[in-house]
């Protein structure tokens, strides 16, 4: 490994202060006492955490999106994985086509697919229900799951399975013993993906959630849109540290660079 | 009717012959190589024998029964991949004990099996690494034995040395050898390496552009290489072009007038021929008492014996001398050569390549 020279350092130190100083901003202000968004000067207060609490649909919006990022996350999975392995295993006609159609959603606005769920959700009767939320999630984050495994598939020794073969394994002792866990830093990678993208998107859940299914990043737009005080902060400054524990336990539990470079 | 029989095996890929007519019968606890130069066929016809690639034409035989079109996963060979292609989320133990698992084999009867056979492949201290952990060598040993462990009815080995240094290289062809010795299986390694063909193989099969050209012990096959092209790929070879003088068997061979004595031949008078002797069955003597002179143009000592560069009347030709612990002559020396005549051997060139000569 080369040293950084005291260009790049100074370049990479600016990156990380860059991005890191909004998300300690918010931090700070979290613990604001005041009634504007005002970084603490003289004494700290938790009275904007407890302020969400006597919101409990910020609690339900929180929770719906929990469960729509890790449901979605997880059936982007189950259908990236097959997908991927045909993709890059077989030749068959319509390849290219499947291949196009999965990554396709990358690059359509979610503005535009906002609308288009919109209609279609009016049309089928379906406005409102959970269950349409969650595909409309999933259409979105499988793209991003769909590159890692196939990532993960193409720089994968193929010569492993046939040996496992050889030895007496099924297709499917194959895959269960053998590819998925080789492939396991693409997958886990995709799903880390898949839950991010789900549980923050915000342009095309604005179309497509109603009354009943908001999810968080709307409920933070309505209110916002409304009326800006330190409960926002406060909000914000609880996702950045269930992100940072939920990556710490993954760390703790698998290795992070384990789990999303592969192990060396 | 050998162990393994193959028998016209051929596959082709789109317009290109990868594996042409093979026909190979290996006997029970044989070691065979498979010897050709890269892009020759020896991984395709080994792969068709383990069953990942599926033959155009031919059968395959073991035992008496047909194997030809059967699933890599029931036929029960051992195959050692020339990347090894070990489990990098197992251990060493975990790889080995992974064909026992498929075979239900129950756990304490497994470990056993396990603990054996790292012990014959001397990596017992090391069944709860990962394969990152190994060095070259060692992983080829874990690939060995877990090829091993299900005790295959056929051991095949995909240039299994490759990828180890030139020294660590040589240690390993014995060691392969030491362990096929002892557990007896029959086993086929592919290799472009003639050298360790050579020297752990019963039977050395050479192929050339999908075609097998010869079939013989090592020994043999040095000593009588039955095409131009295998005489130059195994071992070191001079080879000259002359012309045949004189009528049939009382004529000699003979290269810008210079009578070369060798083995018995007979052709017709002008007929252009190729000779060809091995560098060790030429001896240095003092100029003037051989059978050609020539002067010493290189020297190079390589241990055990020295490589000399003679240029003579006939061509440069190389000799090679054993080490005897003195210092023999060098570069710019006058010497002459000489050899038994059977050594030399001699064959037609045919008009088309004579011509080109
Ligand atoms: N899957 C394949 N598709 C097309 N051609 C192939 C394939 N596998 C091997 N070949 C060709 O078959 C020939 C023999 O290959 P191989 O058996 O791997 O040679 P070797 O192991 O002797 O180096 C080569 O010319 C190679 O390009
Ligand atoms: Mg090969």
């Amino acid at each position: 490994m080369q040293k950084n020279g005291p260009i790049a350092l100074a370049f990479h130190t600016l990156v990380v202060a860059f991005v890191l100083a909004p998300l300690l901003v918010i931090c700070l202000v979290a613990f604001t006492p005041e009634n504007t968004l005002s970084i603490p000067t003289t004494s700290f207060s938790l009275r904007w955490f407890r302020e969400i609490f006597v919101h409990p649909d910020f609690v339900a919006s929180f929770v719906n999106s929990l469960w729509l990022a890790t449901l979605s996350a997880t059936i982007a999975i189950a259908l990236a994985v097959p997908a991927g392995l045909a993709i890059d295993r077989y030749d068959f006609p319509g390849r290219d086509g499947l291949n196009a159609l999965f990554l396709s959603p990358l690059i359509i606005p979610h503005l535009v697919l906002g609308v288009a769920f919109l209609r279609l959700f009016a049309l089928i009767g379906a406005t409102g229900s959970f269950t349409w939320l969650v595909v409309s999630h999933v259409i979105i984050v499988t793209p991003y799951v769909l590159r890692l495994v196939l990532a993960a598939l193409s720089g994968m020794d193929r010569s492993a399975e046939q040996a496992a073969m050889t030895l007496g394994a099924s297709h499917w002792t194959v895959f269960r013993r053998v590819t998925a866990p080789m492939i396991l830093p693409g997958i886990t990678g995709g799903w880390l993906l898949a839950f991010i993208n789900s549980f923050d998107e915000l342009t095309m859940s604005i179309f497509v959630t109603s009354p009943a299914t908001v999810t968080l990043p709307v409920r933070m737009y309505m209110y916002a849109t409304e009326s800006i005080d330190p409960m926002m902060a406060a909000v914000s400054a609880l996702m950045i540290a269930l992100t940072a524990g939920a990556m710490l336990v993954l760390d703790r539990a698998f290795g992070l660079d384990k789990i999303l470079v592969g192990q060396k | 009717m050998g162990f393994l029989t193959l028998a016209s095996l051929s596959k082709v890929y789109g317009d290109h012959a990868a594996v042409r007519d093979v026909d190979l019968s290996v006997a029970k606890g044989e070691f065979v190589s498979l010897l050709g130069p890269s892009g020759c066929g020896k991984t395709t016809t080994l792969q068709m024998i383990a069953g990942l690639v599926e033959p155009t034409r031919g059968t395959i035989t073991l035992d008496g029964r047909d194997i030809t079109h059967e699933k890599p996963n029931t036929r029960g060979l051992g195959i050692v991949f020339q990347s090894y292609a070990l489990f990098p989320h197992m251990t060493v133990a975990q790889n080995v004990a992974f064909g026992l698992e498929m075979r239900k084999v129950a756990r304490a009867e497994r470990d056993k099996r396990v603990k054996t056979m790292l012990g014959l492949v001397h990596l017992a201290q090391l069944a709860d690494r990962y394969p990152r952990q190994l060095s070259g060598g060692q992983r080829q040993r874990v690939a060995i034995a877990r090829a091993l462990v299900i005790v295959p009815p056929v051991l095949l080995l995909d240039e299994p040395l490759s990828n180890l240094d030139a020294k660590l290289r040589e240690e390993m062809q014995f060691e392969l050898r030491r362990i096929q010795q002892s557990v007896g299986t029959t086993t086929i390694m592919v290799t472009h390496d003639q050298a360790e063909a050579l020297s752990i193989s019963d039977r050395v099969v050479v192929m050339e552009q999908g075609r097998m050209t010869q079939i013989d012990a090592p020994y043999r096959l040095y000593e009588h290489p039955a095409t131009a092209f295998i005489s130059s790929f195994v071992g070191k070879m001079n080879r000259l072009d002359g012309v045949w003088r004189g009528q049939g068997p009382s004529g000699t061979a003979q290269i810008n007038g210079v009578s070369l004595p060798c083995e018995q031949a007979s052709f017709p008078d002008g007929q252009t021929v190729a000779l060809s002797l091995r560098p060790e069955k030429i001896l240095l003597r003092a100029h003037g008492q051989g059978r050609v002179d020539g002067t010493i143009v290189n020297r190079f000592f390589l241990g055990s014996y020295w490589l000399f560069t003679v240029e003579t009347p006939v061509g440069a030709l190389s000799v090679s001398v054993p080490n005897h612990g003195e210092e023999p002559a060098g570069e710019g020396d006058a010497v002459a050569l000489d050899w038994t005549p059977a050594s030399l051997r001699v064959e037609a060139i045919t008009a088309t390549a004579g011509a080109a000569a």
